[in-house]
């Protein structure tokens, strides 16, 4: 087994949400989160707003110190004694692609200045045009055509291959991806998805992806975290979380997932024990997490303190 | 088409939006029935001029949009030809709509049982105390706390805000309630929850849904029809069933294939 890319160990972060009035409330957007993605390999985080996924990706690219533990990028501790080349490299190696492709290009410059700026930046051999035509072609998008055009003479999917081809400009080994495909339309989800895959399997490019979507997690992450308040509730390989599923929280989550075979033909009692039982589940699963059980090899799955394994 | 006489009949319309190169038609040539206690779903890409349809339907449409062609007929009535007053009276009574985002259909300055009294007050002349016990009950009803009434709209989360709308939309008994994207925001686990109760209240209440989505998983769920939209035209129409087992049009068959699903997951 190879060394992993990135490991988190762990890792906690607290937030003092100060409001105008009132006491300042902490809210533990991460509580003792381990996870580690590997090269070349893709994790997915799953779970709904507010599970705290999103943050997970935020202490990665090094947005905040976490509260306590660890993140390991190649060994090292991404927080602990850099220097200034080493830190040039980590932030060159570890990319984010956003949500919203209207606002993470600038609209008042084309696509060019988009790739040149980190291509001079973070420097590199070779001709410069010749490389940007190169990162373009990466993404699918014609070189020709795209480099002087503007954000908004662009669709959201051509836009957000832009932000890939940005990652890929200055050589990134983990892009942080955090619902890239989610303000897309339908039908080009797909591609999307499809680019990243790629990127996966012949650049060798690591993924942290971000999502709700799980079925999106499934088609593109070889394992899945399942996250809710904050806690990573079961983590494997996605096939087996996926398909089947340990963790109660887990079972809920996958079976909301929208099924075109199963109607919601429920009665009023049916619909009311489904909404009980997500409220049990929520309750439980928001507990303080005492351990996790290796179900199988490489699947894990949380327990609370008072029900012990 | 569905029920003998259905309950509220799109003839031909289409609705055009003045741009400074000329008209653009979003919508073109739309027909479309919905019965009684019948759930229709209508699906489509952004920009396919799906939610110009809803607002159309509830002539909520505001230049510059205009409807240039067309019927739509809800109870055998022209809806296009009502008069202001009859217009108002019958909105919220006759037909009803939910928004995808809730917090952006409520006033954030009034607490919701404002929001319940304003509506009752208008159409039903209704009193503070008679208003508050129908607000109550209504509560009930989508499964949230009468003490919720006082909380105003930033102190609920997305999907208590969401079950305010569908309480609200319901109150008055309409016969057809519009849904454009009502549960996108949502995570997918309230997203189920709110829909069963739909469900379940058209069994105990009685009405019949327009619902508008994009994701076509989650309406062969839910409708009992679906047509789908490209372009502003309806390319394809049928019932649930048959369209997830076997859509005829290559858009359908496209929109499906685009879509990664996961294979046989657990109830």
């Amino acid at each position: 087994m190879t060394a992993p890319l990135l490991s988190l160990e762990g890792v906690s972060k607290t937030f003092h949400v100060r409001p105008v009035l009132g006491a300042v409330r902490r809210v533990e957007a991460l509580r003792n989160v381990t996870l580690s993605v590997d090269p070349g390999r893709a994790l997915a985080l799953v779970g709904e707003s507010g599970s705290g996924k999103s943050t997970c990706g935020r202490a990665v690219i090094r947005h905040f110190e976490p509260s306590a533990g660890t993140i390991r990028f190649r060994g090292e501790d991404i927080f602990e004694g850099w220097t200034r080349q080493g830190d040039r490299a980590y932030l060159r190696a570890v990319q984010m692609v956003f949500q919203d492709p209207f606002a993470s290009l600038n609209p008042t410059h084309t696509i060019r200045h988009h790739l040149e700026r980190p291509l001079r930046l973070h420097g590199g051999p070779g001709d410069l045009e010749a490389r940007l035509r190169g990162i373009l072609s990466d993404v699918e998008l014609d070189p020709a055509t795209t480099l002087e055009k503007f954000p908004h003479q662009l669709s959201g999917g051509q836009r957000q291959r832009v932000s890939f081809a940005r990652a890929l400009a200055v050589g990134a080994e983990l892009i942080v991806a955090d619902e890239p495909t989610s303000m897309l339309d339908v039908s080009i989800r797909k591609s999307v998805l499809d680019l990243m895959r790629r990127l996966k399997e012949e650049r060798n490019i690591a993924f942290l992806y971000i999502t709700h979507d799980i079925a999106t997690a499934h088609y593109i992450a070889e394992e899945t975290a399942v996250m809710f308040a904050g806690q990573v509730m079961e983590r494997g390989p996605s096939d087996a979380v996926i398909s089947s599923p340990r963790h109660a929280y887990s079972k809920l989550l996958i079976s909301a997932v929208p099924d075109p075979a199963r109607r919601f033909d429920a009665g009023a009692d049916d619909a009311l024990a489904f909404t009980r039982q997500a409220e049990a589940v929520r309750a439980s699963a928001a507990r303080p997490v005492a351990g996790y059980r290796e179900v199988a090899p490489g699947h894990f799955v949380a327990y609370a303190e008072a029900e012990n394994a | 088409m569905s029920a003998p006489k259905p309950l509220l009949s799109v003839q031909n319309l289409c609705v055009d939006y003045l741009t400074p190169t000329g008209t653009f038609r979003a919508v073109r040539n739309v027909s479309l029935d919905i019965g009684s206690n019948e759930i229709v779903g209508l699906a489509g890409e952004s920009g396919c001029g799906k939610s110009t349809i809803a607002f159309s339907l509830m002539r909520l449409h505001r230049p510059p949009a205009f409807i240039s062609e067309g019927r739509i007929l809800f109870d055998g009535e022209d809806i296009l030809a009502f008069p202001r007053r009859r217009l108002e009276a019958w909105r919220w009574s006759g037909t009803s709509m939910v928004f995808q985002s809730a917090m952006n259909s409520l006033n954030p300055v009034l607490t919701v049982f404002e929001q319940f009294r304003d509506m009752l007050a208008r159409h039903e002349r209704m009193g503070r105390d008679a208003a508050r016990a129908k607000a109550a009950e209504m509560m009930a009803m989508v499964g949230l706390p009468a003490d919720r009434l006082d909380a105003f709209p930033h102190q609920l989360s997305g999907g208590m805000r969401q079950r305010v709308v569908l309480a609200m939309a319901l109150t008055l008994r309409p016969r057809l309630v519009i849904m454009d994207e009502p549960t996108t925001a949502l995570d997918v686990v309230v997203q189920r929850e709110i829909l069963q109760e739909i469900v379940a209240l058209r069994r105990t209440l009685g009405f019949s849904v327009l619902f508008i989505t994009h994701d076509l998983a989650l309406m062969a769920q839910f409708a009992d029809r679906i047509a789908i939209m490209l372009e502003g035209r309806i390319v394809e129409e049928g019932a649930a069933a048959a369209l997830v087992a076997a859509p005829r049009h290559d858009y359908t068959r496209k929109l499906w294939a685009a879509m990664p699903r996961i294979e046989g997951n657990a109830a």
